[in-house]
């Protein structure tokens, strides 16, 4: 079965900034978490992905087509939901509507009133007196009522509230039901990540350090604490991030049995969460 | 592109308004109803563009359009076509408001627009916004402002002179060649070179949209 979204050798130079032969690919029915600290290349790949900036090099394949090449059928089969408003903050949400509507050949009337009552959305309100939100869940209900086959979404529970992330979180495991479609999610907000995303890639400094399933990354990570003189061993070029305190270390390893075999009862492995991955992999850079 | 000009319609509501009370302050200040039509379809126009471009430059609708199943030169063909459309709109309410104000008896004057008013307020339109577009869609609303502003203010400091320098040899030459033609051959080749500057700069617009990154 093809790809939904397959990114290969992507590259992008700026001044001070370059995304170096990002590849990742994203298959029917998951939801991809994104992750990577602030300015690690994540918008500018999603930017990337939906043609609004212009690459250097490397290929962008969406439903198996290229994403320049066939940007229009592409885009009608996308829903996007960004890290803020883009709509018309003077226009209604009806007004909003009424432009967007017949820009898509597949919308759907019945299923955008329907998100509109499910999300509370006042249709004669103003877009600039929405809350955060309130727009967030405009995207949403737009995004998902003319059918998207692929969901991309860059950073959209930044700056929301619990009840609203997980709200969001609800919504994209109902729309994953249909094993036809795909979530690609970017967020540092990993803790909703860890409650419904299928594969991680992590981006680091505009390289991709790991992308692949959610479990594997649980199997074989680990959170290693032991004492100082370890980090004199053959152990310390396994080490991630290391962290010193008065009574030991503290580091990352991509393979934890591996370490234990090495250091025996000298260690003690944890489980790492996604956070303590972003955070050990950029002390370590 | 229909809906690209619908949500320009949508937001600039407040916009027609100001444009139909600057039309009816016009139409009292100044006595030649030729001046009047065309400088009430030239500001009106300019006002419109120029709040429509503002308008997506403080949304930031670059992205959002370039989301949507909308090719680029879609977008910039969108805001071609505004021209048309936003001079209609500014035709139709100076015939409105001039209709209803002879009805109501409160303009004495009569505002009557001939073919070639239109023609002449179409041309500095389309003049204006040819020169502009090209600017904006290189390098956004912001700072091509200025250039709207010059274009703008230039072209009614530019006709009186233009026609003031009807002696010289070159002015001569072209305003002489024009009786031997019949009218309607006159107003074709105006037509086709306002049509082959809206080309040029319509080609310029795209080549730079197409290279703009967001």
């Amino acid at each position: 079965m093809e790809p939904i979204l397959e990114v290969r050798n992507l590259r992008k130079e700026f001044q001070g900034f370059s995304l170096k032969n990002v590849s990742f690919t994203l298959e029917k029915g998951y939801i991809m978490g994104f992750i990577g600290p602030n300015g690690a290349g994540k918008s500018t790949t999603i930017k990337l992905i939906m043609n609004l900036i212009h690459k250097d090099g490397g290929e962008i394949k969406v439903f198996g087509l290229d994403n320049v090449k066939y940007e229009k059928e592409i885009k009608e089969r996308i829903g996007f939901v960004f890290d803020e408003n883009y709509f018309y903050d003077e226009l209604t949400i009806s007004e909003v509507k009424r432009v967007v509507a017949p820009l898509y050949r597949k919308w759907d009337n019945e299923l955008f009133h329907k998100y509109i009552k499910e999300f509370s959305l006042p249709l004669k309100k103003k877009i600039k007196h929405l809350s955060k939100g309130m727009k967030m869940k405009l995207s949403l209900a737009i995004a998902l009522s003319h059918h998207a086959e692929l969901l991309i979404m860059d950073e959209p529970t930044s700056g929301l509230d619990p009840v609203i992330r997980s709200e969001l979180l609800d919504i994209l495991f109902t729309f994953i039901q249909d094993e036809n479609k795909s979530v690609f999610f970017s967020t540092h907000i990993t803790s909703d990540l860890d409650k419904i995303a299928d594969y991680i890639t992590f981006i680091n400094d505009g390289e991709i350090i790991f992308s692949c399933p959610k479990d594997e990354i649980v199997e074989n990570y680990g959170l290693v604490k032991g004492p100082k003189e370890l980090l004199h061993s053959d152990i310390q070029q396994y080490l991630i991030g290391v962290k010193e305190n008065q009574f030991g270390f503290e580091a990352l390893v991509k393979d934890k049995q591996k370490i234990k075999r090495m250091a025996g009862d000298n260690i003690i492995v944890e489980k790492p969460s996604l956070e303590d991955i972003i955070v050990c992999f950029q002390r370590g850079m | 592109m229909f809906q690209l000009i619908l949500k320009d319609i949508l937001l600039l509501k407040k916009i027609f308004l100001f444009a139909a009370a600057y039309i009816i302050v016009m139409m009292f200040l100044k006595e030649d109803s030729a001046v009047v039509f065309f400088v009430s379809v030239i500001v009106v126009t300019y006002m419109l563009i120029l709040s429509a471009c503002a308008h997506d430059d403080k949304n930031k609708a670059d992205i959002l359009l370039n989301s949507f199943p909308l090719t680029r030169r879609t977008v910039v063909m969108a805001r071609y076509c505004s021209i048309f459309v936003f001079s209609v709109i500014a035709i139709m309410y100076y015939l409105v408001i001039a209709h209803i104000l002879q009805m109501t008896g409160l303009s004495a004057q009569a505002h009557s627009v001939s073919l070639e008013n239109v023609a002449a307020a179409l041309c500095a339109v389309i003049f204006i916004n040819s020169v502009y577009f090209p600017v904006f869609f290189k390098f956004g609303y912001i700072h091509s402002r200025l250039v709207s502003f010059i274009l703008f203010f230039g072209t009614f400091a530019l006709a009186p002179a233009f026609f003031e320098q009807a002696d010289h040899p070159l002015v001569r030459d072209v305003i002489h060649y024009f009786p031997h033609l019949s009218e309607g051959k006159g107003m074709a080749i105006v037509a086709a070179v306002m049509m082959f500057l809206l080309a040029v700069s319509f080609f310029f617009s795209l080549q730079f949209y197409r290279k703009r990154e967001f």
